[in-house]
């Protein structure tokens, strides 16, 4: 993958803005979504809160008014009167007490006068007179055991739309403390919608229980979620209430005095939807982002590629010679100042180059016309000449060999032409070997075999003299009648110049030197390493000069080459 | 360095989250439910007999009481399944003879009241108490059949005059149904032999004989069939509402077989599940049965009109169920 990224810069640069961009992108989105999250949640919590502190103020509100209104009715000799009265007028007398008291409560709860056995005897209700309760039983047995106080339970017995779902009861007691009676206020499903209506969010359910959490009201929604089911349930067994998978958060407030309880359960601010719709706009933004990736990615990397192709191009021309290449990028940053500066370069070399080429040419006319200033030869070889001639006039024999040697020699070392025939050669290490025999006081004789079908073989000029320059000077130095034999002959194309001496021979080392043909420590020998080279260059690796001992004492230097003839040059 | 960046960024994300998440703490911890306030009671009652008992129990006790319903035979099993681990406090419901039949379950208990229940159908070892007792009566239409030719008797069942008017339901499904049949056997095996009178009932039937229980009141209340034999209860409960129902205790008198309550062997909350069997043989809870919920109360000197029992042969029933029930199936064609 990594590989994949690395070989192209167009990859590289996608990954790097992709990173930058998305990055971003979804850190601030997560962030955002959860602030928002949790400043909604605490709005709808304060919200919710204060929804169930004013359903319960409505609700103890309402208990308060029906128990003192209950109290009222129970210490009504009038209406206590009517619970047992047959007379028809005394009882509507006790009604009308019953309803005067009643009035302002009409709305939200009935009242009913029963007696001490349980049997209703006045009743506010449309349905008229209620039947009857078991006074040893749930709701009459607690209002008579607690005497002082309002008892709030659960209807039991009717079913329907109409039947009380909370009824409370405060017992009548006579002057004997002996109860007479029951004060019982049933509160209905409507009478309850009325107590709350406005108090709560109608999306929120809200449902009151009683102590043992069994549900005696609900509104709608809580019907539809099963608040109090659910919530006793889980109270059973012992679970948590709250639980993650329900999505809906409960608030509980006990009512005060009464052993009831309101539950208000309220739907997630964030449902799923919200959250999923969140998560799209962020994955939108994030394709967005990734597009734009792509294209930025495209651009910026034929931007910045362009010129380096470009300089690539040109470069590869220069490496084949050719400098007239010039890129005139017109951009002005780093990469037109690296184009600039190439196209300096190309610039530069080819002026430096065309300067050296203009040298050179002047250096070379100047060379020549040194040469043309220089001493003709010819006034020199004419003096030798006439030096010859006069001491042949004047009998010095001696003088005239040196000064025809001379001569001879620096003819041939003069001529331009490289290669000379064998004869020509011979003839001028001949006047070499006469001018130092005069000079060494004739201590050396010398022999020259050189048969006539070889004479006219081309050599390089100049090989033989050196080699026997190095016999008089070093090999027959400090000897009285030395001799050097000059053995040239020829074998299967092959011509070999054997030059003898019988002097005091080389040393080994130097021998081994010349055999390695090391030129550095040659110093004193460089004749014989130039011929041996000159012979190299010319012929090959086969040919060259071998020195090795005599047996008897002296030195034998052979030179090989190939027998040619006619003009080689 | 690529990667903590990103761990970087992860921890920040998770702080935001952390932050959004808390701020609802809205159930408070004194919330919790003791498990010593606490009893699970298996009922094959209907609701509208253990709810208010159930409830009153709650209020007077502060026991919260968790109710897990269901037919007698299904609870049974599940009592046997259960074994004692991790199940239920108290079976309430079921006739004493299936509750008989699974004594090695229940842990032997006598209320504290024993004196003043009615003995005939007294667990021997303890293994229930008695709840309420359902005399097995005639229902009939008074629409279609006046007082004076109502029948009488048992006896009066097995005469041909009633042929095809009876409403029973099949005592293969109904073990009230199968009661009454024993009831009836049992009472006029004096007279007649077993075969005979079953042969005569089962030839009164017509063949049409019906599924459950349930069905023998709607078929008489329909006008489909002009008697019917079933619980007084369900009886009672129909003359509420229906003044054309009317009922007969046959003069020979009937069997009253109670249904009862059983303490399940290591109950959990075991204490609570005495004082739950004390309180459903207690005067209120007795008085209510018969005040409210139709039934007769198994205390002494209960205050509904008495009827003329027979003792039901709870052993005699158990033992020949089988043969009883070949019979019947030979007899009806049943499959």
């Amino acid at each position: 993958m990594t590989t994949i990224i690395r070989k192209s810069f167009k990859r590289e640069l996608f990954l790097c803005f992709l990173v930058v961009a998305l990055v971003p992108l979804v850190i601030t989105g997560c962030f955002l979504v959860s602030v928002l999250k949790a400043r909604l949640s605490k709005d709808y919590e304060e919200k919710t809160q204060a929804q169930l502190v004013s359903v319960e103020a409505r609700m103890t509100g309402t208990f308060d008014a029906m128990e003192k209104v209950a109290e009222e009715i129970l210490a009504d000799p009038v209406i206590v009167d009517g619970i047992t009265q047959t007379d028809s007028w005394l009882k509507n007398k006790a009604y009308k007490r019953l309803y005067e008291k009643t009035q302002d409560l009409r709305e939200i709860a009935w009242f009913h006068v029963y007696d001490a056995q349980g049997i209703c005897s006045l009743s506010t209700s449309p349905q008229g007179v209620a039947g009857e309760l078991p006074a040893y039983w749930g709701l009459l047995k607690v209002a008579r055991t607690h005497s002082q106080d309002m008892i709030l339970r659960r209807a039991s017995w009717e079913q329907g739309a109409d039947a009380p779902c909370l009824q409370g009861a405060h017992a009548i007691l006579d002057e004997n403390e002996e109860c007479v009676g029951f004060v019982v206020v049933d509160m209905t499903e409507t009478h309850f919608e009325t107590i709350l209506s406005g108090a709560y969010d109608e999306q929120n359910g809200i449902a009151v229980l009683d102590s043992f959490w069994e549900d005696v009201y609900s509104t709608k929604a809580a019907k539809e979620a099963s608040l109090a089911q659910t919530l006793r349930t889980r109270w059973m067994a012992g679970e948590d209430l709250r639980q993650t998978t329900d999505g809906i958060t409960f608030y509980i407030a006990p009512i005060t005095r009464t052993g009831l309880y309101i539950i208000l359960g309220r739907e997630p601010v964030f449902t799923q939807d919200v959250t999923n719709m969140t998560a799209g706009v962020i994955m939108i933004m994030a394709v967005c982002s990734l597009l734009l990736c792509v294209l930025a990615a495209g651009v910026m990397s034929d931007y910045l590629t362009t010129p380096v192709k470009r300089l690539t191009k040109a470069m590869a021309r220069v490496e084949e010679g050719d400098l007239d290449v010039q890129i005139k990028s017109g951009r002005k940053d780093e990469l037109g100042q690296l184009s600039a500066s190439f196209d300096g370069m190309t610039r530069q070399i080819k002026e430096n180059l065309e300067l050296q080429v203009k040298q050179q040419k002047e250096l070379n006319d100047s060379n020549i016309a040194m040469m043309q200033a220089q001493l003709n030869p010819h006034f020199l070889y004419n003096t030798l000449d006439t030096i010859k001639w006069v001491a042949k006039a004047h009998h010095v024999p001696e003088l005239a060999t040196l000064a025809s040697g001379l001569a001879r020699i620096l003819r041939t070392s003069i001529s331009e032409a490289p290669f000379i025939s064998l004869s020509e050669e011979v003839s001028l290490v001949c006047a070499y070997m006469d001018i130092q025999k005069i000079r060494f006081d004739g201590n050396f004789s010398y022999d020259v075999e050189l048969p006539l079908e070889l004479e006219e073989c081309r050599v390089p000029k100049m090989i033989i003299q050196p080699i026997v320059e190095n016999a008089i000077l070093h090999g027959l130095k400090e000897r009285e009648d030395g001799h050097i034999f000059l053995n040239i002959y020829e074998e299967e194309a092959v011509l070999y110049v054997d030059v003898y001496d019988d002097g005091c021979g080389m040393d080994e080392e130097i021998l081994s030197l010349l055999r390695e043909r090391n030129r550095e420590k040659l110093k004193g020998h460089i004749g014989f390493y130039n011929v041996d080279t000159i012979i190299r260059l010319h012929y090959g690796m086969q040919y060259g000069l071998y020195a090795e001992n005599q047996p008897g004492g002296g030195t034998k230097v052979r030179i090989t080459l190939p027998v040619a003839t006619g003009n080689l040059m | 360095m690529k990667k903590r960046i990103l761990q970087a960024a992860a921890s920040l994300f998770m702080a935001a989250v952390m932050t959004g998440g808390c701020g609802s703490g809205q159930i408070q911890e004194e919330y919790r439910l003791e498990e010593s306030n606490k009893l699970v009671v298996y009922t094959s009652h209907k609701e509208e007999i253990y709810g208010p008992i159930v409830r009153e129990f709650e209020e007077r006790t502060g026991i919260w009481v968790e109710v897990v319903t269901g037919g007698t035979n299904d609870l049974l099993d599940r009592i046997a399944g259960e074994n004692g681990k991790n199940s239920g406090d108290v079976m309430f419901g079921g006739g004493v003879d299936n509750l008989n039949a699974y004594a090695a379950y229940f842990e032997p208990y006598v209320s504290s009241q024993w004196e003043q229940l009615d003995s005939a159908y007294a667990s021997e070892d303890g293994a229930y108490t008695v709840f309420s007792k359902l005399p097995i009566v005639i229902a009939y239409n008074k629409k279609l059949v006046i007082s004076a030719g109502t029948p009488r008797s048992w006896r009066d069942l097995t005469n041909n005059h009633w042929q095809g008017n009876i409403a029973f339901a099949d005592p293969y499904r109904s073990g009230s149904s199968y009661t009454a049949l024993m009831t009836m056997l049992q009472i006029l095996s004096q007279d007649m032999a077993e075969e005979e009178t079953l042969e005569a009932f089962v030839s009164n039937l017509d063949g049409d004989i019906l599924a459950g229980s349930g069905e023998v009141l709607q078929e008489v209340t329909a006008g489909k069939k002009l008697i019917g034999i079933t619980l007084e209860e369900t009886v009672l409960k129909e003359m509420d509402q229906n003044a054309d129902i009317g009922m007969i205790y046959p003069k020979e008198g009937t069997a009253a077989v109670p249904d009862g309550s059983a303490l399940i062997k290591n109950a959990p909350h075991r204490e609570n599940a005495e004082l739950f069997i004390e309180f459903t043989v207690s005067e209120d809870v007795q008085r209510l049965l018969e005040d409210r919920l139709y039934r007769r109360s198994v205390r002494r000197g209960a205050q509904s009109t008495p009827v003329r029992e027979v003792l039901y042969d709870l052993e005699y029933s158990e033992t020949h169920r089988e043969e009883i029930l070949t019979q019947w199936k030979e007899l009806t064609g049943q499959p």
